[in-house]
């Protein structure tokens, strides 16, 4: 269960103080799946990255399954999120010297738990990309890029997963079988916090919030 | 997966940034390895030159030595002590002294211990026209060899003219038609005709030898005589100026000088050439020393330059690393990984930078450093050296990716992953 109560997150530049977010309350159960949405620059990914560990709100407090994660330790957070964090972008941000199946073990760097290549294989298999294995990311098209990207947040089968547009470039073929494995998660349990424009996408949700100026319009 | 694996990928698939550092630390250590082998051999050679001058000269020293004993052993040193006033430039133009000087001095000087001298011959010289003949003639009295008190007597150098007889030069005898056992006058007296000589081709052969006494008496110089010849020191030529401090120090009144300059000559010879020999040795060693210098002094600028060149390079070579690696910085912050372990990943790679540049350059530097010295020799090879190169180079390439590195350890992630 993810649980943000009250987040504010200033950004101070040049004497300017953007509030980026607001007094933001959300609650997501293990199996939901919300969507984020709003204008550009309403403090979509502000939330997202709060909410995934990476980014300390200027107060407020977010509890993951019950663990305040800005109380933890800057090294006991990325423990925290190796374990129970999923994270997709936009830019898929894959590391581009390796192959796929590479770049999905890539979370393997800070979670020692014992995965099979086997279940990698699966993994990837599942989001059609098994004749992709050993290709580099700029031998991809977008679409492939993002499901590497979406299995490798996946490896691990996290608590939460966190999803900034990742649909944005994608082909409504390639949204489907990203759509559909958001589903498996969702349904194997798993708390999903999506980002996107895409009122398509939206639908799938169980709730859409509407940011704007770094408040909570309605949910 | 773990991180020195993503390490071995990432510079098995992007080599031109690892070739760039590897190069950069090949270079440096190529040079401190170079300069180092071309100073070793460089000191060896020097070494070596210098021994076989020495070994050279000491064999030349030797020889020279050698054939001086020999010279010295038939020839003898011979001095001629004259009166103090004598001008030598006389002497030489007229054939004998017109100086004179008691006839003691020889029996002081054979009175005094510890002469490097061992026979002396007095005699009285005077050019006179031979009223009889009517020829010029070199008058001379000798009385033979003086002996040593101090020493035991010896067989007379020169056999001394009996009283009454003479001894004719061969230019006086030949163009007089003068035969041995004649009677002939000189100056009123009468003398008999001892011996005639043979042709000498000097002086001699007009001089006229009778006994000393005969001489003093018919040339009014009483207790007189004008030269003492020394014969046969025992000496070197570079001991002429101690041979001449003993007989000054008995005979404050003479002054000595060297006949038989051929041996003199072959002393002097003797020992110029055995300081030129030590002169050349110093201006060889004088010679290495500067191009030591000179190669040292190169050495010391370049070794630290190329040092800090080589670490800048790596810095800059890690800081474009970092930059252009700054995604996927930002996704394994994301996943999870720690800043300490975003800093292996940069330090593990200068790591192996370190290592191979040191193998590479260490090879290199010996080889380049032997052409330079001109010399090749698998001695050179030092175990230690190689292993403070292992150790070092690494750590020079630790220094340069360390401050990359911890930029991009601290790196905020929430920064990187929000730039869509
Ligand atoms: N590092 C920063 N310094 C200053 N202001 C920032 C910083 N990061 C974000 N902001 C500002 O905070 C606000 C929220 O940004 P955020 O990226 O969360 O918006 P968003 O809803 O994700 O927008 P978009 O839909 O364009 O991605 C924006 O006004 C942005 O300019
Ligand atoms: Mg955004």
């Amino acid at each position: 269960m993810l649980q943000l109560e009250n987040i504010t997150k200033k950004y101070t530049k040049e004497n300017q103080t953007i509030l980026a977010l607001n007094g933001v309350t959300l609650k997501a159960s293990e199996g939901e799946f919300v969507v984020v949405s709003g204008a550009s620059g309403s403090g979509k990914t502000t939330l997202l990255l709060a909410a995934g560990g990476l980014l300390k709100p200027s107060s407020g407090k977010i509890q993951i399954n019950s663990t305040d994660i800005y109380n933890l330790t800057q090294e006991e957070r990325s423990v925290f999120r190796a374990n129970n964090i999923g994270f997709v972008f936009q830019q898929y941000h894959l590391i581009p010297y390796l192959t796929i199946i590479e770049n999905v073990k890539v979370p393997m760097l800070a979670n020692k738990s014992n995965i099979s290549d086997k279940e990698v294989i699966e993994l990837i298999d599942s989001l059609g990309l098994k004749d992709r294995l050993h290709h580099i990311p700029a031998e991809l098209s977008a679409g492939e890029k993002q499901r590497t990207a979406l299995a490798r947040a996946l490896l691990f089968k996290p608590k939460i997963l966190l999803a900034d547009e990742i649909t944005g470039n994608l082909d409504p073929e390639n949204i489907e079988i990203v759509m559909n494995r958001l589903a498996d998660f969702k349904n194997s349990g798993g708390t999903i916090l999506l980002v996107t424009h895409d009122k398509e996408v939206s639908k799938k949700a169980d709730r859409i919030v509407y940011l704007e100026k770094g408040e909570i319009l309605r949910s | 997966m773990n991180i020195n694996k993503l390490v071995l990928k990432e510079i098995v698939r992007r080599k031109l940034n690892f070739f760039l550092g590897l190069i950069s630390v090949v270079f440096a250590v190529t040079t401190v390895t170079g300069a180092l082998t071309m100073l070793k051999i460089h000191d060896l050679k020097t070494g070596e030159i210098i021994a076989q001058k020495e070994l050279e000269t000491s064999e030349r020293m030797i020889i020279l030595e050698d054939d001086y004993r020999k010279i010295m052993k038939n020839l003898g040193f011979n001095l001629l002590i004259l009166p103090k006033d004598q001008n030598l430039n006389d002497l030489y133009a007229d054939d004998f002294a017109s100086k004179y000087m008691p006839e003691s001095f020889v029996d002081s000087l054979a009175a005094s211990p510890s002469m490097l001298i061992r026979h002396l011959l007095p005699s009285l010289q005077q050019k006179i026209e031979w009223p009889e003949k009517r020829r010029t003639i070199i008058l001379t009295g000798v009385r033979g060899e003086v002996p040593f008190l101090h020493k035991d007597p010896k067989e007379p150098m020169m056999v001394a003219v009996p009283k009454g007889t003479m001894i004719v030069g061969y230019e006086l005898h030949n163009s007089l038609d003068i035969k041995t056992g004649d009677e002939l006058k000189l100056m009123g007296r009468t003398f008999k005709i001892e011996k005639c000589n043979e042709a000498r081709g000097n002086k001699d052969d007009i001089t006229i030898w009778i006994d000393l006494q005969e001489a003093q008496e018919l040339l009014q110089k009483e207790e007189e005589i004008n030269a003492i010849l020394a014969l046969k020191c025992h000496c070197s030529g570079s001991d002429l100026a101690s041979v001449r401090d003993e007989v000054y120090s008995v005979l404050p009144g003479t002054q000595v000088i060297e006949k038989g300059t051929s041996v003199l000559a072959r002393a002097e010879a003797r020992d110029r050439a055995a300081k030129e020999a030590q002169d050349a040795i110093l201006s060889e060693k004088i010679h290495r020393n500067n191009l030591r210098k000179e190669r040292e002094n190169f050495a010391s600028i370049l070794v630290p330059l190329v040092l800090l060149t080589s670490t800048l390079w790596i810095a800059f070579l890690f800081i474009i690393n970092v930059r252009s690696r700054k995604s996927e910085i930002g996704i394994l912050r994301a996943v999870g990984v720690k800043e300490i372990s975003i800093m292996k990943l940069f330090l593990y790679k200068a790591l192996l930078i370190g290592l191979s540049g040191a193998f590479i350059g260490y090879f290199l530097g010996f080889g380049i450093g032997s052409i330079w010295g001109g010399l090749f020799s698998v001695s050179f090879f030092s175990v230690s050296q190689f292993a403070l190169t292992l150790l070092f180079a690494p750590l020079l390439a630790l220094l340069a990716a360390y401050i990359p590195a911890t930029i991009a350890a601290r790196q905020d992630p929430a920064e990187i992953l929000r730039e869509d």
